[in-house]
């Protein structure tokens, strides 16, 4: 199963350029069941990434481009009457797809956007009293511009939190740009691409994920960080008994790709920053200090004695 | 808004680091300014070489404080450490183990500041220094000796106070001190009054410190000195009746040996001492009614307890056993290092006579010592053949008649002769007329000894009672008359007759005030209004004496009986507290077993030894890096060590991440001892 998963990474990383870091997040908080926000400037390869991983999976996959007028119907569909059967059918909209990308998120209104929350947190969706089991696996990508730009309506706490992992690509370094300018750039190619796995061998990976081994020094090590975060003097926000599920979830997706059946604390200390950061740092202020703030954490426990 | 995003964790985790501890410079001054006050209690104990030391250390500090000098390097530390020990081990013999063991407190406490590293050796200093002011309470228990020590306690207190809250108001740590304390008040005055008083746990420690008041011999010149002395020896509480002031003898101890210099007693053991008849005793408590009364003793470091005549003790107290001897004297089986009380009753107008008198001890005299004193003994035996009452008057007619004076400056005399006093100077205090009446007396062949003790004392009228000085110490002769028993013949008293009516004549007041150049207040205000408070500030003494530091076990338990009647039980106040102080012990204990952390295993204990070996080497690993890169790290400087790490860490990641069997566990563990021999050997 490792095998395929790594031959995953080797598509992606072939198209998605000098990313490594970045893939592996992405796949490990799809292994681990959840959800993906990536922020960062236009141009970047924040859709190229959610093409890519949708394809060399085998997953279904759409686009969304959230707008400021974009309706809650526009994401999950609607209930029309067709005048032939004398009957309402319901028009699924673009969420029903495995893997559903969410582009610009923060452009639409909060109204939208938490229509789309509600179903990446339920896996299930209503529509005029009628309730819809979303396609498994379901995998939300999102992408949203940084806060300063214009237009954009911030998702708020409690939404971030939705999302397993928030990371940033980033600019490429030199000689990854090198090639990205060289090559061809169109997404066409992407569709012949062949799916290294199936539906079914990537539930099952899930599965193998979620028994991942964490042993008593690894919780000690993140309850330690937690703790921090929930220091009366320490002014930010405090991390939840949620945050730290996720945390243990993507952490055994990590320790899994790394063909591991237990969690280290290196694990937890790669898988941190994506996991936590958004919700430390709160309403995705633009974090101008030099060093992110759960970097900052993690240099302050031991994690071999953490307590 | 960034800017507000901070982190403040920093701070917290500082407190943990403890090499980064600092006291502040004002925590630092008050400390340096406690210590002084704590050490000043004891200050009269000390060795003089010490209180020099402690004079440097203190200074130092102070230098140290105001940035002249650096802090000394650990070995300085040492060197002075080792040298006050040194110090100590030469002296201790000369100071007797406990002035030892508190001048080595003091050196410790003195010297701690320098090495105040965590919060924990702060706490350490201030306990010590509760510790010494404690200590102090083994010399002085007087009620004004105690206030400024219980003042220095709660100073100490605020100090606490000061460190843990310096953002307060001095006025805030006072109050809430004054609060804390006086909110412990009850519980105190309770635990002092219940708590059980198990004689050998709450026994003071007795320092050998130098005897006080009389001595078991005496030479002349021996109570001049002593009437130098303005220091309280004890007090009388009399029941009903109060003896006339020329009455007040109070008997310590008889001497009925002479060796020409001195007069001296035989030293014999406590077991061993010649105990009065105590059926003639109870005979005579039976027919005759006695004045009673309770003495109140300061501690002396002596064995004497003092009556007037025949002293009878009426209860035996535990932890206080006193011998009546065949003397009538009354000896105390222990040192007298605290104040102790003890009821007795006198039968003042009975004959000394309940003994069977050995006629050979009380008439022994080397008559060539004073010839001439002997000589004029038998004059007088062959002007009044067999009429020993005779002879008495004529020797104390003679010091009536001729020109004898009383005087605590008498000149010196070579040998201590008594020839040279009794015919040429002819100026003494009473020990020179009681030495050289009983001379007389055992020359002329009539029994005779020397008596030391007090006489008179000064009335408290607030207090009602009477307090006794050194400078009463008193000297007289009893002479055995057949018929009469031992009668008391007071030479002095035929010289300076107001000694025994009234206490010091003026004359002698003034020869004392010259001698001891005591500043005192009478001289400079002679008013009553001071005169006035400082009896009453006695009688305040004398309250916390009597109440406070002699409550003992009978006290205690005939206080507890007298509330609780019958149900008082000392077994049950003993399983109440016992049953009390298992529980306090088992929640104390349960709550250290519950914070203690878990046992390290193996591997972590291998692992941070390894990391151990790496920080010498400036191969510190932070906590955000993972293994890869501390690995990359290591490969910089020593690709071997690089490579051995790795196994390691993997082997420990292993054991300590993943669950493992136990054999399985074993093999890991040993490679990773391995490992570790092998990167102790590269560092």
């Amino acid at each position: 199963m490792q095998q395929q998963i790594e031959q995953v990474l080797q598509q992606i990383n072939a198209i998605v350029i000098g990313k490594e870091q970045q893939v592996k997040l992405a796949i490990a908080c799809l292994l681990a069941k959840g959800h993906l926000l990536i922020e960062d400037l236009p141009g970047m390869g924040k859709t190229t990434l959610a093409h890519v991983l949708s394809a060399s999976l085998g997953l279904s996959y759409q686009r969304v481009q959230f707008t400021s007028d974009l309706l809650p119907s526009d994401v999950i569909g609607v209930s029309i009457f067709d005048q032939n059967s004398q009957s309402f059918t319901l028009h699924k909209g673009p969420l029903f797809n495995q893997v559903v990308l969410a582009d610009e998120i923060n452009r639409a209104s909060p109204k939208t956007q938490s229509a789309l929350l509600e179903a990446m947190e339920g896996h299930q969706i209503s529509i005029d009293g009628q309730t819809i089991e979303l396609p498994q696996p379901f995998f939300v990508i999102a992408t949203q511009n940084p806060m300063f730009h214009a237009g954009t309506y911030p998702l708020p706490e409690s939404q971030l939190d939705r999302f397993m992992m928030k990371i940033s690509l980033g600019f490429p370094d030199v000689a990854a740009e090198k090639r990205i300018l060289l090559s061809t750039g169109d997404l066409q190619g992407l569709d012949k691409l062949s799916a290294s796995i199936n539906i079914d061998q990537l539930i099952e990976i899930q599965k193998q994920v979620a028994k991942v081994h964490v042993a008593e020094p690894i919780l000690e090590y993140i309850i330690a960080l937690f703790q921090l975060t929930r220091n009366a003097d320490s002014n930010v926000n405090p991390l939840s008994p949620r945050a730290g599920k996720s945390l243990i979830a993507a952490a055994r997706a990590w320790a899994y790709i790394e063909h591991r059946d237990h969690v280290l604390p290196d694990d937890i200390k790669s898988v941190f920053c994506a996991v936590c950061e958004h919700r430390i740092s709160g309403t995705g202020l633009a974090q101008q200090s030099s060093e992110p703030l759960s970097q900052q954490l993690l240099k302050q426990v031991d994690s071999a004695s953490p307590l | 808004m960034a800017a507000n995003l901070q982190f403040n964790i920093l701070a917290n985790s500082n407190r943990k680091n403890s090499s980064s501890f600092q006291l502040s410079p004002n925590i630092r001054l008050l400390l340096i300014i406690s210590q002084v006050a704590n050490i000043l209690p004891l200050v009269k104990e000390l060795a003089v070489w010490f209180i020099a030391i402690a004079s440097l250390c203190v200074i130092f500090q102070l230098t140290i404080h105001l940035n002249l000098i650096k802090q000394p390097s650990r070995i300085g530390k040492s060197i002075v450490a080792i040298l006050g020990c040194a110090l100590l081990v030469v002296t201790g013999r000369e100071l007797g183990l406990l002035l030892g063991m508190i001048h080595l407190l003091c050196l410790a406490y003195l010297l701690k500041p320098l090495e105040i590293r965590n919060q924990m050796d702060f706490y350490q200093l201030i306990i010590l220094g509760l510790l010494l002011l404690a200590c102090s309470f083994i010399f002085q228990q007087s009620l004004y000796f105690t206030l400024p020590v219980l003042l220095l306690v709660i100073a100490n207190f605020c100090l606490l106070l000061r460190y843990a809250t310096p953002q307060e108001k001095w006025q805030f740590q006072v109050n809430l001190t004054t609060k804390i304390v006086l909110q412990s008040l009850p519980l105190t005055v309770m635990l002092f009054v219940i708590f059980p008083k198990i004689a050998p746990f709450w026994q003071m420690p007795t320092a050998k410190s130098s005897e006080t008041g009389l001595s078991d011999s005496v030479k002349v010149g021996d109570i001049a000195q002593l009437a130098l002395s303005n220091q309280l020896a004890f007090r009388v509480e009399f029941d009903q009746q109060v003896p006339v002031y020329q009455q007040m003898y109070w008997r310590a101890l008889t001497l009925s040996d002479f060796d020409g210099r001195q007069w001296t007693r035989r030293n014999i053991p406590f077991s061993q001492q010649t105990v009065i008849d105590q059926q003639a005793l109870l005979a005579l408590s039976q027919k005759a009614s006695g004045i009673s009364y309770q003495v109140i003793a300061e501690p002396s470091y002596q064995y004497w307890l003092f009556a007037l005549d025949i002293g009878v003790i009426k209860d035996k107290k535990a932890g206080l056993n006193i011998a009546q001897l065949q003397d009538y004297s009354l000896l105390a089986q222990r040192k007298i290092s605290q104040p102790v009380s003890y009821q007795v009753t006198s039968y003042t107008q009975q004959p000394l006579n309940l003994e069977r008198l050995d006629i050979k001890q009380y008439t022994q005299i080397n008559q060539l010592d004073n010839p001439q004193l002997a000589q004029y003994a038998q004059t007088l035996k062959a002007n009044y053949p067999s009429d020993n009452v005779a002879i008495i008057q004529a020797v104390l007619d003679n010091f009536r008649e001729q020109n004898y004076r009383y005087t605590l400056t008498p000149p010196v005399l070579t040998n201590n002769s008594l020839d040279e006093f009794f015919f040429e100077t002819q100026a003494g205090f009473c020990e020179h007329y009681a030495s050289s009446f009983t001379y007389l007396m055992r020359s002329a062949g009539i029994p005779a000894r020397i008596v030391l003790g007090y006489l008179g004392g000064e009335y408290n009228q607030q207090g009602n009672y009477y307090s006794v000085y050194q400078r009463d110490a008193h000297a007289w002769t009893e002479v055995w008359l057949d018929g009469q028993g031992w009668l008391r013949i007071d030479p002095t008293s035929a010289v300076d007759p107001s000694r025994i009516e009234r206490g010091f004549s003026e004359q002698l007041m003034l020869e004392q005030q010259q001698l001891t150049a005591e500043f005192n207040l009478n001289n400079v205000f002679n008013r009553a209004w001071l005169l006035q408070i400082q009896m009453r500030l006695d009688a305040i003494d004398f309250q916390w004496t009597k109440l406070v530091i002699n409550f003992s076990q009978d006290s205690q338990q005939k206080l507890l009986s007298d509330w609780f009647g019958q149900y008082f039980n000392m077994t049950a106040i003993l399983v109440i507290i016992g049953g009390v102080s298992f529980i306090v012990i088992a929640i104390v204990l349960l709550n250290i077993a519950a914070k203690r952390p878990q046992k390290r295993t193996i591997w972590l204990t291998l692992y941070l030894q390894a990391h151990h070996y790496l920080d010498k080497l400036g191969l510190g690993r932070n906590n955000d890096m993972s293994d890869q890169q501390f690995i990359r790290l290591l490969e910089k400087n020593n690709v071997e060590l690089a490579v051995i790490y790795k196994a390691f860490i993997f082997n420990f990641n292993r054991l300590h991440y993943s669950s493992l069997e136990s054999s399985a566990k074993k093999i890991l563990i040993a490679r990773m001892k391995e490992q570790l021999i092998k990167i102790k050997k590269m560092v």
